[in-house]
Order: structure tokens, then sequence, then C-alpha cells
């Protein structure tokens, strides 16, 4: 018996070599749209000069041109946007770990952020995500909600989760539309040129529907932006919101809860809203693959109108501001409130 | 709980370290019954109280048999323990059928009745466990093994997890006697079933599965497949059904033998077989021999002559086709196969042919490669088994019908073209997959498995299996039960 179960465990051990050296080579090689989550965070970090760093899901992702906002704006963009179904907090946790004196954030949070208690999960995708980043970038788990560990380490579904994650790593079969290894050094997702201006539609007889506003969901995330906003504050980091770009359709069937949500935040959050949703909203022409994803033209549009917005904002700051608040500094964790 | 599930592994390996641990043939029986109790009830506990009653039923009234002597009482004992055992079946697996047929009947005679609908569900593995245990009870009616005093120790042979689902159909003189004795851990016997679990693991969810998403496109859209898709579709659920069983087999005999049992061969290479008798003699074989010795056999054999002998043949293939479901689909698959089978037997008696060859030998003689003959015979023999899988496999006789209509009238068309092509993998890379088990199995025949690899050098060995752990880890597409579930 023992001589067998030495065996077993030596066979264990050389199953967990293989694993773990196959693991490696993907991580390294994976083309995952969601394995970009750790590319993004190495890029927040190692990002140099003044910054502006946009912070939301993909609506970034497949909607800003940040050469155009570097050169209309002369700041270094940092594009965060990944998966708006890995939930606010998580994005807004991700962005503080890297965030320095001076920078500057715009947020651009999907506004099923703020209707849905849990956005994406009632479509067993979240968990599914999470999984997948747990092999591709297992660093990103911390900035996680701890109901999400729990969920993926603690049940059976997490743990079947967990392994069917293990599957997709690697997986020749994804879009190729949604690979990493289209984004940019920005973090925008470059369309491949066939497909730039593929337009986006609802399918037969699908109509925009109509999210009454969730008060109580609008309540807690602006909690979290508060607490967001008050450590940037503290850490001499300026924040904007820019609502996203959504198909006007869409918009128009929400106008009224959009305008709630823009009001609670103006109310509660001391934040300047830059761009609101009535004035985001773009036609269907605009739109790539969902309500959010632009197309070519439509994230030109978009950043232009975008870019004069910031400028303005920028411009109002810095005449505000007192000469020393230059940007582009030591990094928070190491100057801290002494910038002040 | 199903073998390829996650729980079933870490299930195993508790059972594994605990049964080991106990040292004790009397605790260790106590735990295999506790084992087989979780492993039934994971899928529906309500249904444990059924296996174990009528375990306990039967050990109740194999001691009864054994305890009298006048062959009146004995034969009541024995009758009422089979009857208990085919009024269980009868009513939870044929009860909606019979009643169909009979208000159709009745219906035709022009007697209109309502019908008495119940939703009976199937308990898993009802047919498996009641076939062993009126097997017991006959065996010690004739006097061939003793009846166990102990009733747990009987229920731990009834809810032997490995075999409880879908067999092999033990044999109380194999088995009882195994669980009547102390167990030492055997370490070759142990690795040669990890390689047997590995093996069954492999054909079930690189093979069987995947083939079953291209067999499940096409016969569930047969109207929009060209008949060379469904004559193709057809091949492949012929593997696919002797992937799914066979590993089956094979995971229920390399989990016994980690915890020191061995359990009768179910399947010895069929697709090599020359005729349809081989066949059968290399097919669910627990099944096949447990049908011979408990039916045949009574019914008369072959003592009554050639004519005799065709006759309970061909009603031991009708019997056992109804064993299969309750439909007239596995009928005719099961007339089918029996008219296969007796017409191979009047021909071997007419031409003076040798007995098929027994699931021992080495299927297909001992050259690198049969002769041609021999290849013919196979590749005949394959045919008919696969044309007669139509009819296991299609959900009517109606569906049958057609499907055999479109492969041999509409090769290259579609009755309503509609573009739909078979999903899953293409059917070359599935062919790729099908010829090289077949090469495999061709290879490896003398061996008691396909992985039967103990005599290469051990770096060598461990390639294979780690290739094949990561291949089912990586390749593997969501599992479906195993088809002999259903039975």
């Amino acid at each position: 018996m023992k001589r067998f179960l030495v065996e077993v465990a030596l066979f264990a051990a050389l199953q967990g070599v293989v694993g773990i050296g196959w693991l490696a080579y993907w991580r390294r090689h994976d083309n995952s749209y969601l394995g970009a989550s750790a590319d993004k965070e190495r890029l927040l970090a190692t990002a140099p000069g003044a910054r502006i760093v946009f912070v939301g899901g993909s609506n970034l992702a497949f909607g800003l041109d940040s050469e155009m906002v570097e050169r209309r704006l002369g700041r270094h963009p940092v594009n965060m946007g990944v998966h708006g179904y890995f939930g606010l907090p998580f994005m807004l946790r991700e962005a503080k770990v890297a965030l320095r004196s001076g920078d500057v954030v715009v947020l651009t949070p999907e506004y099923e952020h703020f209707i849905f208690e849990d956005w994406g999960r009632g479509k067993g995708l979240l968990l599914k995500s999470w999984a997948l980043t747990a092999w591709l970038s297992p660093q990103a788990l911390r900035h996680a909600p701890v109901e999400v560990v729990e969920e993926m380490f603690l049940t059976r579904k997490g743990i079947q989760a967990i392994l069917d994650g293990y599957h997709m790593v690697g997986d020749k079969k994804i879009d190729p539309i949604y690979g990493r290894h289209n984004f940019n050094r920005y973090g925008d997702l470059v369309l491949p040129e066939a497909l730039a201006d593929r337009v986006f539609s609802y399918p037969p007889g699908v109509v925009p529907v109509t999210y009454p506003p969730n008060l109580a969901v609008m309540e807690s995330m602006v909690g979290h932006l508060r607490v967001f906003v008050a450590w940037c504050r503290a850490h001499d980091v300026q924040v904007l919101w820019a609502s996203p770009p959504w198909l006007r359709e869409k918009y128009l069937a929400n106008a009224r809860t959009i305008e709630e949500l823009e009001a609670v935040v103006a109310r509660k959050v001391p934040v300047e809203i830059v761009l609101r949703g009535r004035e985001a909203n773009l036609p269907t022409s605009r739109f790539f693959d969902t309500e959010y994803h632009l197309n070519r033209s439509g994230r030109r549009e978009r950043t232009e109108f975008l870019c004069e917005r910031l400028a303005r904002a920028l411009r109002r700051e810095k005449a505000q501001a007192p000469p020393a608040s230059t940007g582009g500094g030591l990094p928070v964790t190491l100057s801290g409130r002494g910038m002040q | 709980m199903t073998f390829t599930s996650l729980p079933f592994l870490v299930f195993l390996v508790a059972v594994f370290a605990l049964y080991w641990s106990l040292g004790n043939r009397w605790l260790q029986n106590r735990l295999l019954l506790a084992a087989g109790i979780l492993f039934y009830g994971w899928w529906d506990w309500r249904f444990c109280g059924l296996m174990l009653l009528s375990g306990l039923g039967d050990w109740g009234l194999a001691l009864l048999v054994s305890s009298v002597d006048r062959p009146t009482w004995r034969k009541a004992f024995v009758g009422a323990s089979v009857g208990a055992n085919l009024a269980l079946l009868g009513f939870f697996k044929y009860f909606n059928f019979f009643q169909e047929n009979l208000v159709g009947l009745l219906g035709g005679a022009g007697w209109r009745i309502e019908p008495w609908t119940l939703q009976v569900v199937l308990p898993l593995g009802i047919s498996f466990y009641t076939f062993q245990s009126m097997g017991y009870i006959i065996d010690v009616y004739r006097r061939l093994v003793s009846p166990v005093r102990n009733p747990l120790d009987y229920l731990a042979y009834v809810a032997f997890f490995p075999q409880l689902m879908a067999g092999p159909i033990e044999r109380a003189g194999n088995l009882l006697p195994q669980f009547l004795s102390p167990r030492s851990f055997d370490r070759e016997a142990a690795v040669d079933g990890c390689r047997q679990v590995l093996w069954g693991f492999t054909k079930k969810l690189l093979l069987a599965d995947q083939l079953a998403i291209f067999v499940d496109g096409a016969y569930g859209h047969a109207w929009a497949m060209k008949g060379w898709h469904l004559a193709l579709a057809t091949v492949f659920f012929a593997f696919q059904i002797y992937c799914d069983f066979s590993a089956y087999s094979d995971i229920a005999l390399g989990t016994a033998r980690l915890l020191g049992f061995r359990l009768m061969r179910n399947f010895a290479y069929p697709y090599f077989s020359l005729d349809l008798v081989e066949f059968w003699r290399r097919w669910h074989i627990s099944l096949s021999t447990w049908f011979r010795d408990y039916v045949y056999f009574p019914l008369g054999g072959s003592r009554g002559g050639l004519f005799s002998a065709a006759r309970n043949v061909f009603v031991i293939f009708l019997i056992s086709g109804l064993w299969h479901g309750a439909s007239w689909n596995f009928v005719v698959w099961g007339t089918l196969h029996g008219l296969g089978v007796v017409a191979c037997t009047l021909w071997a008696a007419r031409s003076g042919r040798a007995a098929p060859a027994r699931p021992s030998e080495v299927p297909g003689g001992p050259g690198w490669l049969p002769s041609p003959g021999m290849a013919v015979r196979m590749a005949t023999t394959f045919a008919l088994v696969t044309l007669a899988w139509v009819f296991f496999r299609a959900k009517t006789l109606a569906d049958a019908k057609y499907i055999l209509k479109s492969i041999f009238t509409r090769p290259f068309r579609a009755q309503f073209a509609s573009g739909y092509a078979p999903p899953g993998l293409s059917y070359r890379v599935l062919l790729l997959l099908v010829l090289s088990l077949v090469a495999v199995e061709w290879f490896q025949r003398r061996q008691a498995h396909g992985l039967a690899v103990g005599h290469l050098p051990r770096p060598l060995r461990w390639a294979l299996y780690t290739g094949l752990i990561w291949a089912l880890l990586l390749w593997s597409s969501e599992t479906t039960s195993f088809i002999y579930f259903q039975f």
C-alpha cells in the first residue's frame, strides 16, 4: 500500500507540474479577452507622466480612441475598460491600487451597475468570467467582491466553474474580435480593419427594454463611488464623471431612469459630471455589436465629444488649482497625503 | 452520482482511504453498504429504500429456500422471489408500455377504455440489481451457492457501488465469496485498476460524448439529413454506445479492483467478432451469460435438437430486447439479433464450422492483421450489428424506417433541404478518433482492456497517462449520462 501511495503522490505531483507549466505557457500566449484585465493593471502601474485614467467596462474598451485623447489633452491615457459584468466595486478597487497623485480619473460605468443588484449573475456568465480570470490573472481576484470569492471556492457551482474555466484557457474557438491581443498600448480594443465599420442591429422583434429606477441599488453603488472619490481627493487624484455612450433607442426608453441616476450622483457624490446620458447617446449606426460597443465612427465621434468636455473641465480645474499641483507625481503609496 | 463527475472522484478517494484503513472485512462490508447507499441516493434517495427492500426480500427468501428440502416449497420460495423482482421491473419499466398497447389493441377491437396514467419514474439500475438478485436466489435454489447469513453482507453485495447502476450483472458464485472473505491490498491490481478507470474515462469523455453530439444532431433532425450523414451517424452510434457502455464497465471493474474485488468481464472487443454468435459472446457478456444460464438452459437449451435450440435462442433475444426498454424498437432490435444468431447457428451446423471463439480467445486471430476472409467476416458482422442499432437509437419504429430508407435511397440528398449539418466536431475528426480507437483495441486485443500497458517502461507509461489525463481535462465536452442508465 505504501508503495502505491508514494506512486500516486509522485504521479499527482507530475500532473501538478504539467498543469502549472501549461497554465504558465497559456497565460503568456492566451488571447482570451478577460486576460486583458491583468494587462491593464500592469499598464496602470507602469504608465508614465501625467495620466488620465478611464474607469468603466467594455463601453470604454470598445469606445475610446486614446491616441486622440493624448493629442487633445496632453495627458497619457490609460483605458481600464474590460468587462462590465465584473461590477463597479471591482473596477474602483482595481484602479485604486495604482493611481498616483496628479492623475485624473474619468468614471464611465455602464448604467446597469446602478439598476441590477448582481448584474450578469443571473445569466451564469459572471461566475464563468471570474473563473477564467482566476486562471489567467489570479491577482485580479483580490479586487473581487467577497461573496464572489466565497461562491467560487466554497460552492459546488463555483468549483465547477473554476474547472470549466480551466477548459476555456487557451480556447482557440474564441471570437477573434474579443482577443486580448487586440488591445493597444493604451488599453483600447482596436477592431480588425475588415470589421471596424460593422453596424449593430437588434434581432428581429426585439425592442429596447425599459428599466425602472432601482433606488436601493443606486444608493448602494453611489456609496461605493463616494468612498472612492473621497479616497481620490485625499490622494490628490481628480475625479470626473462621463456617462457612457448608449444606443439612442435604449436611452430614450430609459431616459427617466438615467436622469434619476445622474441626479443622485450629482447630489451625493462630489464629482463633476462632464457628460450626461442625454448627450452621450448615439444613433444605431455608431454601434458595433451591442448597445455599448462602438464601431469605428462611433468611437471617433464619442472620443471627440468627450475630449472637448474633458478639456473644458481640466482647464477649469487648472484655473482653480493652487500652483503646486502639477500632476504626474510619485505613486500614492509613497507620497500619500503629503502631496497636498 | 455518475462516474464522470467531480463528486464521484472525491467520493472514491474518501471510500478508498477509509476502506483500507479499516482492515477488517466486517467493517469494510458495512462501509461498502453505506457507500452504495450514498452513491445511489445521490441520484434519488427515495429509491434507496426500494433497492434495499428488494435485496432484503431476496435475502430472506434465499434463506427459506435453503432451509427446506421439499421441492414444492423450494420452488414456491424461489418463484416468489423471481415473481417479486419481475413485478418490480414490470411496474417501473413496463407498466405504461403494456397499458398503452392494451388500450390500443382494445381500441382497435372497438372497446374504448380510459387509460390509467401513472407518472412512473424508472429507478436507475433496477434492471441490473433485480437480475443480480434473481441470479443469486436461483443459484441458491440450484445449490450452486450457499445463502448469506448476514443481511448486511448481502446488501453490501447488492449495493456494491461500482456495478450498481449499469453492471456488470454479477454472479453470486463470483462476487459473494469475495464479500465473505478477507481482502488484502494488491498493488498490481490497484495500479491496473487505475489504468482501466482512466481508459474508461477516455472512451466515455473523449469518444462517446463527442460522438453523441453528432449522433443526436443527426437523429434529431433526420428529415434534414442526407442519407450518408445518417449512415455515418449510425456507424458513430455503434461506437458511441460501445464506448459509453464499455467505459462504464471499465470504470466499474477498475474501481472494484482498487477495493480488492474482481468483477466479471463485460466486453471483449466485440467489434472484432467474426459472426453474430461471437458478437454476443463478447458484448455485454454478463447479460448474455445471465440469459444463457437462467433462461436458455431452463428452456431446454440445445437439448431438443437444432429447431428447439433455435427457438430458445430466438426467445432469449426477444426478452433481451424488451429488457433494454419498453418500446417496440427494442423488440425489433432483439428480434433482428435473434434471427441473425439463429441463422449463424444453423449455417454453422450445416457447414460443420467450428464453434465461435470464446471471449477469452484473441479476437480476429493471433496475427498482426486479420486474413482477408476474416476481415470480410468482421466487416459483415459489424455492418449487421450497426444496421440493427438504427432501431435501438431511433425514437420510434417510424423514425427507424425513415432513417433506413434515407440511407439506402437518398444517400446524397435530404428530404427537406435545410443546410443543417450535424453539430459538434467535424466527421473527419470523429472518424479519426474512431479509427484510433479501433487501432488501439486491435493491438491491445490480447489484453483485458485498452490501457493494459504494464509491460511498457515507466516513463513511457506515465507520459501516456499524463497525455490522456490532459486530453480529458482540455478536450472533453460537457459529459452526458451513460446510455445504459436508462435500462
